[in-house]
């Protein structure tokens, strides 16, 4: 088990999940969340990881979940909503503070892009 | 609307924790609707499969335990030890890639060799027959005095047609080549006619238009046709529009009223093309037998029944017109009962039967590479087995390494079994399997695959899985374990392994050179003089050619002259049926003299046929040229006819009565008292046998035919004088096609073409079964000279001279192979018997063929543990001593 006093509590892919999980705000659901991370990540994961890691979230309790029925088009099956847990929202702080010292001061020609 | 793939959703299903899976799969399920409305469904399809397997993957991975060490395998009670197996398994097969691949190839040719042939018997013997309660429909048949089975007269059928209790449906056929105008383009298609009720005979309805009506078979209104989809897609491009077309046959306008469906029977059958069946004035006969008839019996009538109202039917017919019906009865006999031929049906067996005792010994060879690896892992067993690993996980450790070999071997092996069939199928002549066949690698092969993977894998993989699981621990830890008992014992089961190998091998080879000894002897058969130098042609004719006789005997008159002019045609003639294809007519006759009744096949001529073939003539004299209409009729018998009829006596002279040929025509004439003026040697009409079967000739001016073949002797290469003949005949009539042009060499290839495929495919599986039990004598003898590396040193320090040594290894494997021989040839000889029906010339215990298989195999063993034999002798005693 993870110590919560390590410098990045959380993975990079875990962060990214859990901010997708608030970007989506109240319809965080599968689909949606991969939408964000493909959309703002600039990029496509896989399906299989995300799924795997919003599992894993939940099990560690950093997020809640919630089923309610979906469209006709998912055959019947609910769609799972997620919201950020508060113990997932400060170690995702805690993780983008230490990013954020990290950079302080650099400026990693972020500005030109 | 397109939905989701349905085997990746129960994929999913089984694959997902429980958790994750609804809302995972639901999520998918909506994206795809998404992606289906963006990309269609095919993409969209494939997309959702890519997203299967990354939530499978992803999630599998998840699951996973940490990587296991050796010594983990019993150390981690519990757990996922199927995965332990697998993972442990495919890394033991890594360090020792040779013998993987050895395995995998020898598993892949056997399963794969086995689940071509398979996929033949399957389709030929196992599938249930494409038609609609395929158990009732029946062939028909007339029965002659004395026969069994004959083609029926259009009288007798329409009786049959209208008297019958027991029938839902019958149909009368026949089928014919016809010329077709469609698209500007004239061509011969092969054809059928038929009555209306045919397809509904068969239960099989078009997938375009419709099938006949009742009472299209009536004179006038039978110019329509239906295609079969195969016909419709090569010469009419599918064209959508078809139905309703006009195509002239022979002339007549027909429209295309239907199409049969796509991969039916019917696409893989001779016709091409249906008509209705209309009888012409001329074609109401009694005595002209033609006909093939089917039926499909009323639900609930057996066949019993039904023989029994049609035996009442015949006795009417027989009793009202004993002129040509006197004795005649009729014979019923059910679809599936006679659709594969006997011959066929042995031949699978027999296929099948030699591909699965190879499969067999392949498995006995990998189970004795495996035994001799087992040696080389005993330590690592011994390890397994001290960290307290039991015997049954050991066991089951190896047992899940061979059935991962056999796995691996029985994909690749349905791959190569799928090229093999094809390959197969490409060598067997279209005509040799039924029309019902379907020859396909589909999940009943897949099935048969997968079963014969698990099946070889557990058989290779038990002997050496148990000898893991009985490691002598004590004996294995010490430095040397060259006298542990399992040793002793593991080289006894090698050498009864081998003893196996040997045996089926012998049994598949005494097989192979029966049949190749068969074949040989029907390749010695010749069927004519020089039968590459003959050149034959069909000069098909629609019978509304010739509205006289004399039109068709001064047409082949005239083509007989052009094409004696041919420069390079040393002799040629007219004939009614060429050698091979049976007799053109087969005729009741009588004798004038004592008359007696008898039949024969009946063949019009021209005179110059004997002496183009090569046939001598054996009495009297051959037909002439003086032998026309108006002298006296004369025919020439062969052998079998002379010696069936006048075993004692002369035959020349005495006169035969044999009802008129009509050509053209469904009759028969007045009898006519043909005067026998000589014998001729038996033609091989039927089939290779020199027995023959009896016939008599006439010359084609005293019995004029329409249908007529060439056959020209050349004097040099036959292919040179293709275009000159058809030069030649479209000099006289452009229209007329030449059709079939082949030598007679090449018809008997065609003829003895699946003999010559079954002879090849055992002679291979033959081959193999040699090379493997060679293999495994030279493995066996080459373990057991290692093994005794110190014994043999010992020896040859105490003065056993080479020739000793090599006598002491010679002889184990003398042993080996003389029990192995014994067993091999005692099966043999019980079992060939089944193959009589596959040998021509040849006895099935014929001991030419025996004991050269016998030697072939004692040379190949013998050869094959000399190697080792040497390696033995040149051991250096100090050397092997020294060794700890």
């Amino acid at each position: 088990m993870k110590k919560t006093r390590a410098l990045l509590p959380l993975g990079e892919f875990e962060m990214l999940v859990l901010l997708a999980i608030l970007q989506a705000g109240d319809g965080a659901y599968g689909s949606a969340i991969l939408e964000q991370v493909h959309q703002r990540g600039g990029r496509s994961v896989a399906r299989g990881a995300l799924y795997v890691t919003l599992e894993r979230l939940d099990a560690k309790g950093y997020v809640a979940s919630r089923t309610e029925a979906g469209p006709p088009v998912r055959g019947g099956r609910p769609r799972r909503y997620y919201t950020v847990r508060p113990t997932g929202l400060a170690l995702l702080r805690r993780s983008l503070e230490a990013l954020g010292r990290m950079r302080e001061g650099l400026e990693l020609g972020l500005k030109h892009s | 609307m397109t939905r989701p793939p349905r085997a990746a959703a129960w994929l999913l299903e089984r694959v997902l924790p429980r958790g994750a899976r609804d809302a995972a799969i639901g999520d998918l399920n909506e994206e795809f609707a998404a992606v289906v409305r963006d990309a269609g469904s095919a993409p969209a399809r494939r997309w959702y499969w890519i997203q299967t397997f990354s939530l499978i993957r992803a999630f599998a991975a998840e699951g996973r335990p940490r990587p296991a060490a050796l010594g983990e395998i019993s150390v981690r009670p519990g757990g996922d030890t199927m995965t332990q197996d697998l993972r442990y398994a495919l890394r033991a097969l890594r360090r020792s890639p040779a013998f993987t691949l050895i395995a995998i190839a020898v598993l892949a040719i056997g399963i794969g060799a086995t689940s071509a042939i398979f996929s033949f018997v399957d389709g030929v013997l196992l599938r249930p027959l494409p038609y609609r309660e395929p158990d009732r429909i029946v062939f028909l048949w007339e029965r002659p005095p004395g026969g069994s089975r004959n083609v029926i007269s259009t009288l007798n059928y329409l009786d049959w047609q209208q008297q019958n209790q027991v029938f839902e449906s019958i149909s009368a056929g026949t089928s014919a080549s016809m010329t077709m105008a469609a698209n500007g383009e004239v061509s011969q298609v092969r054809a059928s006619r038929v009555s209306a009720g045919y397809f509904r005979v068969y239960g099989v309805a078009t997938t375009l238009g419709r099938a006949f009506s009742p009472g299209e078979d009536q004179p006038g209104k039978n110019n329509v046709v239906v295609l079969s989809y195969r016909f419709w897609q090569q010469r009419f491009g599918g064209d959508p529009g078809i139905v309703g077309r006009t195509i002239a046959l022979d002339r007549e306008p027909c429209v295309v009223i239907g199409v049969l469906p796509a991969g039916s029977p019917f696409d893989r059958g001779s016709s091409q093309l249906w008509r209705p069946l209309a009888f012409g004035p001329g074609e109401l006969t009694r005595d002209y037998h033609w006909l093939r008839a089917i039926a499909r019996l009323k639900p609930g009538i057996t066949l019993e029944a039904a023989r029994a109202n049609m035996d009442a039917i015949a006795a009417r017919i027989s009793r009202d017109y004993p002129a040509s019906n006197k004795d005649w009865g009729i014979t019923i006999d059910r679809l599936p009962d006679v659709l594969v031929d006997p011959t066929l049906r042995r031949s699978l067996e027999v296929l099948l039967a030699g591909v699965g005792l190879l499969l067999v010994l392949g498995c006995t060879n990998l189970a004795n590479l495996a035994l001799a690896r087992g040696t080389a892992r005993e330590r690592e067993v011994v390890v397994c087995a001290a960290l307290g690993a039991s015997r049954g996980r050991i066991v089951r450790q190896f047992l899940t390494e061979s059935v991962l070999l056999s796995a691996a071997g029985g994909a690749l092996g349905l791959a190569s079994g799928y090229m093999m069939m094809r390959g197969l199928q490409l060598l067997l002549p279209s005509y040799y399997l039924p029309r019902e066949a379907v020859i396909a690698m589909d999940w009943r092969a897949f099935a048969f695959a997968a079963g014969l993977a698990i099946g070889t894998g557990l058989l290779f993989g038990l002997a050496p899985a148990f000898h893991a699981g009985r490691v002598d621990l004590a004996g294995s830890m010490r430095a040397s374990s060259r006298t542990a008992t399992a040793d002793r014992s593991r080289r006894r089961l090698r050498d009864v392994l081998v003893i196996a190998e040997i045996a089926v091998s012998c049994l598949l080879l005494a097989g192979a050179t029966l049949l190749v000894r068969s074949f040989l002897q029907m390749r010695g058969v010749d069927v004519a003089r020089d039968p590459d130098r003959l050149l034959t042609a069909g000069l098909l004719t629609p019978d509304s050619r010739f509205s006289h006789p004399d039109q068709a005997r001064a047409f082949f008159r005239t083509v007989l002259e052009r094409v004696q002019g041919i420069p390079g045609v040393t002799a040629a003639a007219l004939t009614a049926g060429l050698p091979l294809e049976g007799w053109p007519d087969g005729m009741p006759l009588r004798f004038a003299e004592s008359n007696a009744r008898g039949g024969a096949g009946f063949k019009s001529i021209s005179p110059s046929y004997f002496n183009t073939l090569g046939l001598p003539l054996l009495r009297g004299r051959g037909l002439t040229d003086q032998d026309r209409k108006g002298t006296t009729p004369v025919i020439v018998v062969n052998d079998a006819f002379a010696k069936r009829y006048f075993e004692n006596q002369d035959p020349l002279g005495k006169h035969v009565l044999i009802q008129e040929i009509v050509p053209g025509q469904r009759r028969l004439g007045p009898e006519i008292p043909w005067q026998i003026v000589g014998v001729v040697a038996n033609e091989r009409t039927n089939g290779l046998s020199p027995q023959g079967s009896r016939g008599v000739y006439s010359s084609i001016e005293q019995t004029p035919m329409y249908g007529l073949s060439l056959v020209l002797r050349a004097s040099g290469d036959p292919s040179f004088l293709v275009a000159p003949l058809k030069a030649a005949i479209h000099e006289i009539d452009p229209e007329q096609p030449v059709t079939d042009i082949r030598t007679v060499a090449a018809i008997k290839d065609e003829f003895v073409a699946p003999d010559r495929l079954r002879t090849w495919l055992f002679g291979v599986f033959s081959a193999i079964a040699l090379l493997l039990a060679a293999v495994g004598i030279y493995g066996v003898m080459s373990y057991s000279v290692a093994q005794r590396t110190h014994e043999i040193g010992v020896r040859a320090a105490l003065g056993a001279s080479r020739g000793r040594i090599v006598g002491l290894v010679i002889r184990h494997a003398a042993l080996l192979t003389g029990v192995g021989l014994a067993i091999g040839m005692a099966a043999a000889i019980a079992a060939t018997r089944w193959m009589t029906a596959l040998l021509f010339g040849v006895q099935p215990r014929d001991p030419v063929s025996l004991g050269v298989a016998a030697l072939l195999l004692a040379t190949v063993s013998l050869v094959a543990a000399y190697v080792p034999a040497r390696r033995a002798a040149r051991i250096d005693p100090i050397h092997a001593l020294r060794v700890d």
